[in-house]
This record gives structure tokens, C-alpha cells and sequence, in this order.
């Protein structure tokens, strides 16, 4: 099972959202990966362990996993390109 | 919109003068902290956490922001809402580098945010909604734009 961390700013409003978006991506698509919430600066201590980043900006540091910006999951614009990237990531 | 005590007229702003994305901010805060809905803290919290991770979106029709910060500022959950009469620049939450043209504020003052999720979509769903944005910005009072959120669903 994969592990994924979503990041934002402040780790309140804006991961809560994306995190929800992530969980109806995995079951609509019937992949099970666990989620680890949380801000920018305690990402580094969980790459150790998980597959990907999912955060609301553009990380000015480089971590071990790919990371990618979900800010779309927010303002609907450019959803699905997101949406499809991440499922490459999740079944690479 | 349901749960609709986090939104209210009281906390609803029309015709807001405000020349920079910072002042925005202040404006806000400062009316959330006298109503006592924030400690003391909260202001400059949320001016530094916008420095360092602004919150600027660009929707599909219109460029909005939601400055907020940590739980520990904040002392009741309400969203305030602030129509700006002339846009500011917020940077952009994606790209720091990128400056938004905003007229639409959303501040967040969240002590448990899982716990408002609900409210948090709705809200999306209506920085999503074209027409809903349209509806806010053009509203003449701030009772219309709460009545406006609340019959949305």
C-alpha cells in the first residue's frame, strides 16, 4: 500500500480539502493508500516512509519521492490533469 | 450553505477599501479580533503566514484569497468574508512568484477544521461556481450574500 503526504502552509484548510478530494480519487478508483496530513515542515519527516507528496504550492525543496501541486483540487481549474497524475504516480 | 454559523452577516464585508493585500488582511483581522472570535496573535499571524505561504487563487472567473493560519489563534470558527471596492494583489498559493488580482476575500478563522469540512467544500464548490462568485461580488448587502450562500444548498 502506498503512502501519501499532503502538505499545505498552515496543514489546516487547504490539505483538509485536498486530502478529502485525494480520498474520493482512491475510491473511485478502487486504490487503497494511506494519507498522512500534515504541514511544509514536517514533510521531511515523513518522506522516509511514503511514495509521494501532494501539497497546495511548489516546494523549493527537492524531497526523495515526487511531488506534485494539487491546488486545482480547490479551484476546479485543471482538475483532472491532477487527478491523472497522481493515479500515475499511485500505480507506477 | 449548511452550518451556516460560521458564516454571518456580521462577518460580511461589502465595499472594502483596502490598497494592499496586507491591509486586506488587517482589516479583517482586526474586526475578527475585537469581536473576540481571535486572540491577539492571529493578525500577525496571518500577515506572516501569507508572506510565507500566501494564499492567492485563480479560479476560472475570478482571483480570491483565503488568508489564514494555525488553530492556536484562533478562539471561534467563522469565516469572514470581505468584498474588496477596488482589487489587490495577493501572491498566488501554487506559485509564490505569481501575483492574483483579488477582490474576494476569504478569511478563515478555524479551530477544528475537520470538524467544518462540509462548510470548507461548499465553499469550494462555490470559488468553482462562476456564476456564484458573480453573485457575491455584485451583492448589495451583506445579508443578501449570506442568504445567497445559505439557499445555495
Amino acid at each position: 500500500m502506498k503512502t501519501i503526504i499532503v502538505a499545505c502552509g498552515a496543514g489546516v484548510a487547504t490539505s483538509t480539502l485536498i486530502v478529502d478530494r485525494l480520498n474520493s480519487l482512491l475510491k473511485n478508483h478502487q486504490i487503497r493508500a494511506k494519507i498522512i496530513q500534515c504541514n511544509l515542515g514536517e514533510i521531511e519527516g515523513h518522506t522516509k516512509y511514503a511514495d509521494l507528496i501532494v501539497t497546495s504550492m511548489k516546494l523549493n525543496k527537492n524531497f526523495e519521492i515526487p511531488s506534485i501541486t494539487a491546488v486545482s483540487f480547490i479551484t476546479g481549474v485543471g482538475q483532472e490533469e491532477t487527478e491523472s497524475l497522481i493515479l500515475s504516480h499511485l500505480n507506477s | 450553505m449548511h452550518h451556516s454559523d460560521l458564516i454571518s452577516p456580521e462577518f460580511i464585508f461589502l465595499n472594502v477599501s483596502a490598497s494592499t493585500d496586507m491591509e486586506a488582511i488587517s482589516i479583517l483581522a482586526d474586526y475578527l479580533f475585537d469581536k473576540k472570535v481571535v486572540n491577539v496573535s492571529f493578525k500577525q499571524a496571518v500577515l506572516q503566514r501569507e508572506e510565507t505561504s500566501p494564499t492567492g487563487l485563480q479560479t476560472k472567473s475570478a482571483g480570491i484569497a483565503i488568508p489564514h493560519t494555525d488553530i492556536e489563534h484562533v478562539n471561534r470558527n467563522i469565516i469572514a468574508i470581505g468584498v474588496l471596492k477596488e482589487p489587490v494583489y495577493f501572491c498566488s498559493m501554487e506559485d509564490p512568484q505569481r501575483k492574483i488580482e483579488t477582490n474576494l476575500v476569504f478569511m478563515l478563522a478555524l479551530k477544528d477544521p475537520h470538524g467544518h469540512l462540509n462548510v470548507l467544500k461548499e465553499l469550494m464548490m462555490v470559488f468553482q461556481d462562476e456564476e456564484a462568485l458573480s453573485h457575491l461580488t455584485s451583492s448589495s448587502t451583506p445579508e443578501e450574500l449570506y442568504r445567497y450562500l445559505r439557499n445555495r444548498s
